[in-house]
């Protein structure tokens, strides 16, 4: 399983990942069309300033997920770690809305909108794939629990990095 | 290991697709009366408006269960549980043992205890049998009158129609939704039902069901009989607690779990709308007949029977309900169904005319909200609330509207401590 991980620290707040997100999602797939499509595309991520420093966060694909564990219409669904709505059963009764606690599952023209790990490109991510920096990066979460421990090892003996 | 489960929606297939994940030997048998695959009777209302048909209601394809190696036993229904001995008695005097049993029964509709209640055109508003029943008895059928006007009675006044009934809908409370919201937010929903040709009949109290054999009306105590030829009670459910009674596991108005849904009785678990579980709110077992809750006790049911102690996180009521452009999220002490003691409410009105939200506040934190219109980041309301968290630096902040993540995430940082499900580390670690 790959997650997409966020650090702040590398974030310009370019908001690249967004406009790359609202894209891969848009009927065309082609910015200089998607922005005029009859239904505007909404990005899954939002880029927004907190106390300073850029924040982007998206579906965090819990496990177990309340947005999965609240859906009357078995439209929120576990694909192998990744939560996915599948707009064909999804009726927009909001009750992921209700329960997400990341606040990123929004409710949508006819059905909840959320990162679905952009299921048509091959193993990459739009948002990875735009961000300039690398604040946004793919990883497996094990690759991702050795990063945390590093970094609070090196917070324990107080070198920066 | 033997796992019986007794049910066979939300809870009981949660209960069962955790088991078969967590331990690919343990023999798993469900007992369900329905002899139909498992079906989302949340789906129920979209059946009878005719938007959906029985295939697309059906939670799970159809050979699930024989994918999973799971024994069915449909069609059969449980009447008695030895605990001492570990076995289940069937109907037809069959006796199935088990290591680990999970009682996921569900609800009954309660039934109003009025004269001529039991005639022919008076319908339940929650099983598959139910929706067949009303959608074959509709031909005929010009006049609908739905008696309650919370959650189970709108949806199906709205379903029925849609499918070209004419249809009032008697309240005995104030207003509608009277359970889950103030007469402010129900206003807004009255309103709109009334627009749509939905005629609302607040202060109402139904006192006899008219007819020989036949549903021909409603005589009602404030007035006029009212004339139909269908009756749909949406009146709310009960637990279907029988199967427990009568032995040693404990019930109140339904069976009392611990957080780990276990009942008192070693080996037996419960879970769904069966159950009085812990409400983090009210701070005692409540019932809660929620989908939600009901997948998330079938799952640690599940997990606790396979050894790994899980616990339920913190709930309390909630609902969400939409009527095509028209939304409601609740959560928590909204003080319609009880009184906040100590409570400070705030509302908040606008932009748009159907724009309505309320924050009940007490001891600095937020122990409800309803949200009308509006709903986006209700999610993060609903954590806050669960999560007890003291709100008093921000309170303003949430009135004026803006609660989205990244506006509440230092609060968020500040009770690390409380937000500690691993997703939450993905976002501080290198913020």
């Amino acid at each position: 399983m790959i997650k997409v991980y966020f650090d702040s620290r590398k974030c310009l707040g370019c908001h690249s990942c967004e406009f790359a997100c609202a894209v891969e999602h848009s009927e065309s797939k082609d910015p200089s069309k998607a922005h005029l499509e009859e239904e505007t595309p909404i990005p899954r991520r939002n880029v927004k300033l907190v106390e300073g420093i850029c924040l982007t966060v998206t579906c965090r694909h819990c496990e177990p997920a309340p947005c999965v564990e609240a859906c009357i219409s078995g439209a929120m669904e576990k694909h192998e770690g990744e939560v996915r709505c599948n707009t064909d059963k999804c009726i927009g009764c909001w009750m992921c809305v209700m329960v997400c606690p990341f606040d990123a599952v929004s409710p949508g023209k006819i059905y909840t909108i959320k990162c679905d790990m952009c299921p048509d490109m091959e193993n990459s991510y739009a948002c990875v794939d735009a961000c300039p920096t690398g604040a946004l990066f793919a990883a497996t979460p094990e690759e991702f629990a050795k990063m945390s421990k590093k970094k609070k090892e090196i917070k324990k003996v107080g070198v920066p990095i | 290991m033997k796992a019986i489960i007794i049910g066979n929606h939300a809870a009981g297939l949660s209960a069962a697709e955790t088991l078969r994940k967590g331990d690919l030997s343990c023999e798993i048998t469900v007992i369900s009366q329905e002899d139909i695959p498992p079906y989302s009777r949340c789906l129920i209302p979209y059946l009878v408006s005719g938007e959906k048909q029985i295939d697309d209601i059906l939670f799970k394809p159809k050979d699930f269960y024989k994918r999973n190696s799971i024994r069915t036993m449909f069609g059969q229904s449980a009447t008695k549980i030895f605990t001492k001995e570990k076995h289940v008695l069937l109907a037809n005097d069959k006796k199935v043992e088990y290591d680990a049993l999970i009682i996921a029964t569900g609800g009954t509709p309660s039934l109003p205890n009025i004269p001529g209640i039991q005639n022919k055109g008076v319908f339940g508003f929650r099983t598959l049998q139910d929706a067949k029943e009303i959608i074959s008895y509709c031909n005929n059928v010009d006049t609908a009158i739905v008696l309650g006007g919370g959650l189970i009675g709108l949806k199906a006044a709205i379903a029925l129609h849609k499918r070209g009934k004419k249809v009032k809908v008697i309240v005995t409370s104030p207003n509608i939704l009277s359970q889950i919201v103030s007469s402010e937010e129900a206003k807004i929903f009255e309103n709109y039902f009334t627009k749509q040709g939905i005629e609302i009949m607040t202060k109402t109290s139904p006192v006899k069901v008219l007819g020989k054999e036949k549903v021909e009306g409603i005589e009602i105590a404030e007035g006029k009989d009212i004339r139909c030829q269908m009756v749909v009670v949406g009146k709310g459910v009960r637990a279907h607690k029988e199967l427990a009674e009568g032995n040693d596991i404990k019930t109140e108005y339904g069976i009392i779990v611990d957080e780990h849904c276990r009942t008192n009785v070693l080996d037996v678990y419960a879970a769904g709308d069966v159950t009085q579980s812990p409400d983090s709110v009210r701070k005692e077992k409540f019932m809660n007949a929620l989908w939600p809750h009901a997948v998330e006790e079938g799952r640690v049911a599940a997990e606790n029977i396979l050894g790994k102690k899980t616990i339920l996180k913190g709930r309390t009521s909630m609902n969400s309900i939409k009527v095509d452009d028209l939304a409601l999220i609740s959560c928590g002490l909204t003080g319609a169904r009880e009184k906040v003691e100590g409570g400070e409410e705030t509302t908040v009105k606008g932009p748009r005319e159907m724009d309505y939200k309320r924050f009940v506040l007490k001891d600095n934190c937020l122990v409800g909200f309803s949200l009308v219109g509006n709903v986006a980041h209700a999610g993060i309301l609903t954590s806050l609330i669960i999560k007890e968290i003291n709100v008093e630096k921000i309170k303003d902040q949430f009135i004026s509207g803006k609660y989205d993540f990244p506006s509440m995430l230092p609060l968020i940082r500040e009770n690390k401590e409380k937000f500690n499900e691993p997703e939450y580390e993905e976002v501080f670690l290198f913020f």
